[in-house]
């Protein structure tokens, strides 16, 4: 398959039944197969991102306006074609989840998301958790592989601390161990 | 991914419901430390000991912090100490006493258990220098741990051992009147004592176990108890069979945690991994206690009839989670019935609604036996004797450790508070409902058989 046939979509609409149907339709008109695909849910908005390899090259501007056809006006399309591979980032990274807690207030993703610019770590995944005026974030992240994770972890505790949050850095093998079925030994890294 | 609840979960276990790894205990096999010169010996055990160990608390710490669990004590636990003394007497035995409090200190443990004797069919020479040795040994020293096992299922029980161990265990109350008697918390006596037990003051690194070793002790109550309350929230009218599959499952997770941390220190240290000890073990913090387990179980009055059923739903629930979710769990794992050390089982026993012998009836189903009790200061040797036999009978025929662990408090009397701060915790002086009356069958002393299930071949 041709790079130049390869194109990556999001989609973001209000949540409804159907909406992968009716994408999936789209794309198989233009007779293209899916690739990595990962859709979500966020406040009763439905948000899809997935790449597809196109049979013949399309012009990604028809590609978008079809499915905005086929969703409604309502639907934010966005189809670009694929010009290169992105490579994984940090993929020998440590993986850690970040948890920081604190009143809802603006500027708070900002404040943790800077930080983790700063130590140059991935946000691999971020999930929220709301409970009365309180907020939890939950970012699995991935750490630079010759970061010092404690010097990282303390350094997280205190700027989170100076926004008002309480916030905990810990390896992901804790999570995993503690909600999983499988040997431990297989979740271990070299020392 | 990760699941959000599954974060969540784990986060609220570690820093809302108090779940650590109560001990990573580093064993060490001393025997290759025997000299016939005390001296030499007590320098090589100590040179032994911190070449093994020196790292252990910095390597915790890391693994503490990687994960967010803390790791509340680092300890160390060595070979039978007996095994050094074959050739030497109680004076060598003290010298060697003094250098494992010395090692102990140097890698910066607060404890170290394994001066110790098995002593369930005979008594060697060594053990008896070592049993000779108690009083001085443990008010000597601060840091040291004494265990004495008299009695197991296949061999039956050494009656003229326990009534050796009961006479020291007096004179060592004694000679620590001062601390209010506080060096015989340091003395375990068991029945079928485990090889591999990461908790003091009755850890020992076996005769089977490997030159070096990691075991870790994981405990939890606070993590149970918030387990049971949460589904009565959701379930008001759960059934014990529902109670029991929820601390199963917590024991699952708990168990889990302690492996992780277990297998990365042994890894980081460059040691093998053991075992690990699912213990319910409280401390005398609110929220820490296994006390509150069974009131959230709905038994209101720990020592009410119903107690002993309470204590063996907990303890066999722990082990079904522990055993699902590990293959290498050892040690004790179960509930621990540690009277000074659970705020809900001290105050049960101070107001008198749990008694010796009640506690006696929960030993036969949990994981360990009479432990952190204070007796009155003019008990006598004979009266400890008789209680070290009723837990060893208990142990022996059920096919379970059971272990004793008392305090005469020297010049105290029932009811009286003492209080040994920290994790040893605080207590009232209590005795059993008839304290004489044993003395002529304890005195016959010779050795009780094992019982006829011991022959299983």
């Amino acid at each position: 398959m041709k790079p130049e046939d390869q194109v990556v979509i999001s989609v973001l609409l209000p949540d409804r039944v159907g909406i992968l149907r009716d994408v999936t339709r789209v794309i198989l008109d233009f007779q293209g197969n899916i690739g990595g695909i990962r859709q979500s849910i966020v406040d009763g908005f439905f948000s899809l991102t997935f790449t597809a390899a196109l049979a013949r090259p399309a012009d990604p501007a028809a590609v978008r306006q079809a499915l905005e056809d086929r969703l409604g006006a309502e639907a934010a399309v966005a189809v670009r074609p694929v010009t290169r591979t992105p490579s994984p980032v940090l993929p020998d990274g440590h993986p850690f989840v970040a948890l920081t807690s604190g009143p809802d207030k603006p500027g708070t993703i900002h404040a943790i998301s800077a930080f983790f610019v700063q130590h140059g770590i991935n946000i691999a995944d971020w999930q929220v958790e709301v409970a009365n005026d309180q907020v939890v974030y939950i970012a699995q992240v991935r750490l630079p592989v010759d970061a010092d994770p404690r010097l990282v972890q303390q350094a997280f505790r205190v700027q989170m601390a100076l926004h008002g949050l309480a916030a905990t850095l810990a390896h992901e093998n804790i999570f995993r161990a503690t909600n999983e079925i499988g040997p431990i030994s297989a979740l271990l890294t070299p020392a | 991914m990760l699941k959000q609840q599954d974060i969540l979960g784990t986060l609220r276990m570690v820093q809302e419901e108090h779940l650590d790894v109560r001990t990573v205990t580093l064993g060490i096999n001393l025997n290759r430390c025997a000299r016939r010169d005390p001296a030499e010996q007590a320098e090589a055990v100590y040179t032994r000991i911190v070449a093994c160990a020196r790292e252990l608390v910095g390597l915790c710490n890391q693994c503490a912090d990687r994960y967010g669990v803390p790791i509340v004590n680092k300890r160390i636990a060595v070979s039978p100490a007996s095994v050094l003394l074959e050739d030497h007497d109680a004076a060598a035995a003290v010298l060697l006493a003094e250098a494992l409090d010395r090692a102990a200190r140097a890698v910066g443990i607060d404890l170290l258990g394994g001066f110790s004797a098995l002593v369930h069919k005979g008594m060697t020479p060594g053990a008896r220098a070592l049993i000779d040795a108690l009083p001085r040994a443990l008010t000597r020293t601060q840091r040291v741990c004494a265990s004495v096992n008299v009695a197991t299922t296949r061999a039956g029980m050494n009656v003229d051992a326990i009534r050796m161990v009961a006479q020291k265990l007096v004179e060592t109350a004694a000679a620590s009147a001062a601390q209010r008697g506080f060096a015989a918390a340091k003395l375990v006596v068991f029945a079928n004592m485990p090889e591999d037990n990461p908790f003091m003051a009755g850890a020992l690194l076996g005769a089977g176990e490997p030159d070096t070793v990691v075991n870790v002790g994981v405990s939890g109550p606070g993590v149970v108890k918030r387990a049971v309350e949460r589904l009565l929230r959701q379930r008001p009218g759960a059934t014990l069979d529902e109670l029991a599959e929820e601390i199963k499952h917590t024991a699952f997770r708990v168990t889990r945690t302690g492996e992780l941390i277990g297998r990365e220190v042994a890894s980081r240290l460059g040691v093998p991994f053991g075992v690990v000890d699912l213990s319910l073990a409280p401390t005398p913090r609110v929220g820490d206690s296994v006390g509150e387990i069974y009131q959230a179980m709905g038994v209101e009055r720990v020592g009410a009839p119903g107690t002993t059923a309470a204590v063996m739903l907990l303890n066999d629930a722990v082990k079904k989670g522990g055993a699902f979710a590990s293959s290498a769990v050892g040690g004790l794992s179960g509930a621990f019935i540690p009277i000074m050390e659970d705020h809900v089982l001290s105050e049960a026993v101070t107001r008198g609604t749990l008694t010796l012998e009640k506690l006696e009836a929960m030993t036969a189903v949990c994981s360990v036996g009479l432990d952190m009790i204070l007796l009155p200061g003019d008990t006598t040797p004979e009266m400890i004797a008789g209680l070290i036999m009723d837990e060893a009978a208990i142990g022996m025929a059920n096919r379970k450790t059971t272990g004793v662990r008392v305090i005469p408090v020297p010049g105290a009397g029932p009811g009286e508070r003492v209080d040994f701060g920290g994790l040893f915790g605080s207590g009232t002086v209590t005795a059993p409902a008839c304290a004489a009356g044993g003395e002529t069958f304890v005195r016959r002393g010779g050795h009780i058989p094992a019982p006829i299930h011991s022959l299983n071949n």
